[in-house]
């Protein structure tokens, strides 16, 4: 049934659904997870990284998974990594051209409500497939302070306190979140959270920082502080936080 | 009057060894009406690059707004920071789009370029033919008088603290005599390791 | 011809704008507006050509309102201040508006603050601020007895005074209105000059 409606972004299946969107989320599930954790002094966001050939050259790539936007937005990336960089793009003018028009940063909800604008238009206009991407994005603004959003590749977004895209195990780590997320968590336990929710969804041999990338967001004062934590940062960090035993299930 | 006159204004820009200076006055008026006495000049573009725009003062303000908002973009997708004489061709390239009804400023660019930090001044005019040179550079109301004043009392290799100095008194020198610059003037000096801001009292008219 | 006058005070902004409309040596109306209340907490007063200067005013306050309806929350003053002052630069060189404003504003953060426009697009943040003939007459006079620290009742007497030396010295006289902008919003205060 679906065969013949689901060609175009241009049409509703008959229960009402729009399939190419759909296919777009299933591609989502392919890529690296990602998880991203709201605390009360803070943003954490953390990546299972995917593109770990040997003859790779990283040496001047910062990351694969995380984004800056502006100075007090970042995001972090699930899906098609060329769809992403255009939305990135996009992203990033948006807010300067706002700073641009009002002298002062862009505040979170709108940055991601544009952003989604755009996704949306690609579901609705023009016949062109949507972007098969996900974004969380993390920032800080004088109206609302620290702020998690999430936007799939339908144009919807949505604030929350933790939550996670990408991955085969998606609503393991969702669970694992809604059981120990806590609403005053500091950063160091939103880290710690993050780890451990990392950990349930992937091979236990692969946690290590060459196939994590850990980020933590947070405020000094009057200055946003942005840190990508580096390898030998996160391998300390894994072997100080004791991790449960595997178990067999 | 000229347009480039409308509101007054002078900056100068001059090289010392290992170090630049960069100075503006504080006046915003229109025409001889003074509207403010706080209105500095020179704009921070990153630790190692300060512009210094003067003419129109609505123009002034737009290209700033602009060279942020291209600097910011550049920072962004190049993960550093852009040097002088990237700057500088930026800032040549977007008064020349303009070119049949251009920004009416004069922007000077100074900073210290590359891994050496070696001391780079620029200018331009108000449709972007830059020049570059090693020693100082003018732009403003009164500009034969500072000419005048810079080559007297410039020297090559000075260091910070003669460099303050010698910026301090052309400036000073340059708007006692102006009608449409002075209520004091701002002295920005980079060198590898710090940026030193210092505020200049002279003839408050 | 027209007036405006604004200053800082403690805990908000005055706002004095001469209220007469004039056709050549037709005075056509003495109760007209000019100082526009923008989202209960902000205040714009303008003076220039006849037409712009509604139009404009009516564009920019639409805008700011649009704004807050859309978000939730309004804009802040040093951006509303930025914003207006992009679309005069932007139409300086296309269709300019021949009108000059300050923009009068409280914030709960920040306190009360004024921006100075004139019609190019040039934005200045000032304690007090005037366009028009008057200020020639009238900077002086703020420069002796302004501080950021008056009283309200300290700074309508000192618009009493303003108003008195225009009245002396300068040619055309009439009435005024005034406008207070403060953390309890805009207050319209009677004012006999």
């Amino acid at each position: 049934m679906a065969r013949r409606y689901d060609q175009r972004t241009t049409i509703f299946s008959p229960e009402g659904r729009v399939y190419q969107v759909e296919y777009a989320m299933t591609a989502i599930r392919h890529a690296g997870a990602t998880v991203g954790i709201l605390a009360k002094d803070g943003i954490v966001l953390a990546a299972e990284k995917k593109t770990t050939a040997k003859l790779l050259d990283q040496s001047t790539t910062i990351s694969e998974k995380m984004f800056k936007i502006d100075e007090h937005v970042v995001c972090a990336v699930a899906g098609i990594t060329s769809d992403a960089n255009i939305l990135i793009n996009y992203a990033r003018l948006s807010s300067q051209r706002y700073y641009y028009q009002y002298q002062e940063p862009m505040p979170v909800e709108q940055l991601v409500s544009q952003i989604c604008d755009t996704k949306q238009g690609y579901t609705q206009y023009g016949g062109l497939r949507p972007f098969g991407v996900s974004f969380l994005y993390a920032g800080w603004d004088r109206h609302y302070g620290f702020q998690l959003y999430q936007s799939d590749p339908s144009g919807n977004f949505a604030g929350w306190k933790a939550t996670s895209i990408g991955g085969e195990n998606s609503p393991v780590a969702q669970s694992v979140l809604r059981s120990n997320y806590k609403p005053d968590i500091s950063l160091k336990e939103a880290l710690t959270l993050a780890l451990k929710v990392l950990t349930k969804t992937m091979d236990r041999s692969n946690i290590n920082s060459d196939k994590l990338e850990f980020s933590y967001f947070t405020r000094i004062g009057d200055k946003i502080v942005y840190h990508i934590l580096t390898a030998e940062e996160l391998d300390s960090f894994i072997k100080e936080t004791d991790l449960e035993p595997e178990t067999d299930d | 009057m000229s347009i480039m006159a409308y509101n007054g204004g002078a900056c100068i820009v001059m090289t010392g060894k290992n170090c630049v200076a960069i100075a503006s006055d504080l006046r915003f008026g229109i025409q001889q009406q003074t509207i403010s006495n706080d209105y500095p000049k020179v704009y921070r573009v990153n630790d190692k690059c300060f512009i210094g725009i003067s003419g129109l003062v609505t123009d002034a303000q737009t290209l700033h707004q602009k060279i942020v908002f291209r600097h910011n973009l550049y920072k962004l997708r190049e993960e550093r920071d852009m040097s002088p004489k990237v700057v500088t061709n930026l800032i040549a390239n977007m008064l020349y789009e303009k070119r049949f009804g251009p920004y009416f400023t004069e922007p000077l660019i100074c900073g210290l370029e590359g891994p050496d930090n070696t001391p780079y001044i620029s200018g331009m005019d108000l449709i972007g033919a830059q020049v570059q040179t090693d020693d100082f550079l003018v732009v403003g109301t009164m500009t034969p008088a500072m000419y005048g004043v810079c080559e007297t009392l410039y020297k090559k290799d000075m260091n910070e603290d003669e460099l303050f100095e010698t910026i301090s008194q052309c400036m000073l020198a340059s708007l006692e005599r102006d009608a449409l610059s002075g209520w004091g003037a701002v002295v920005n000096i980079i060198t590898p390791t710090k940026l030193i801001t210092k505020k200049l009292i002279g003839r408050q008219d | 011809m027209e007036t405006l006058l604004s200053f800082v005070v403690q805990g908000g902004v005055l706002s004095l704008a001469d209220s007469a409309i004039n056709h050549s040596i037709v005075k056509m109306k003495d109760d007209e507006d000019k100082i526009m209340e923008i989202d209960g907490n902000k205040l714009l007063s303008a003076a220039g050509e006849a037409g712009d200067r509604v139009q404009f005013t009516e564009y920019i306050s639409k805008n700011i309102k649009l704004y807050s309806l859309r978000n939730g929350y309004s804009l802040s003053t040093p951006a509303s201040a930025n914003f207006i002052r992009n679309e005069l630069a932007t139409s300086i060189r296309s269709h300019p508006y021949q009108i000059n404003l300050i923009l009068a504003g409280y914030d709960k953060e920040t306190g009360p603050s004024l921006y100075y426009m004139d019609y190019l697009g040039s934005l200045q943040k000032l304690t007090f601020a005037c366009h028009g003939y008057s200020s020639y007459f009238l900077l002086g006079l703020l420069d002796r007895h302004h501080n950021v620290n008056l009283t309200l009742d300290e700074g309508i007497a000192l618009m009493k005074l303003c108003t008195k030396e225009l009245n002396t010295r300068f040619l055309v006289s009439g009435k005024y209105i005034l406008k207070f902008v403060s953390a309890d919003g805009i207050k319209v205060i009677p004012y006999e000059a």
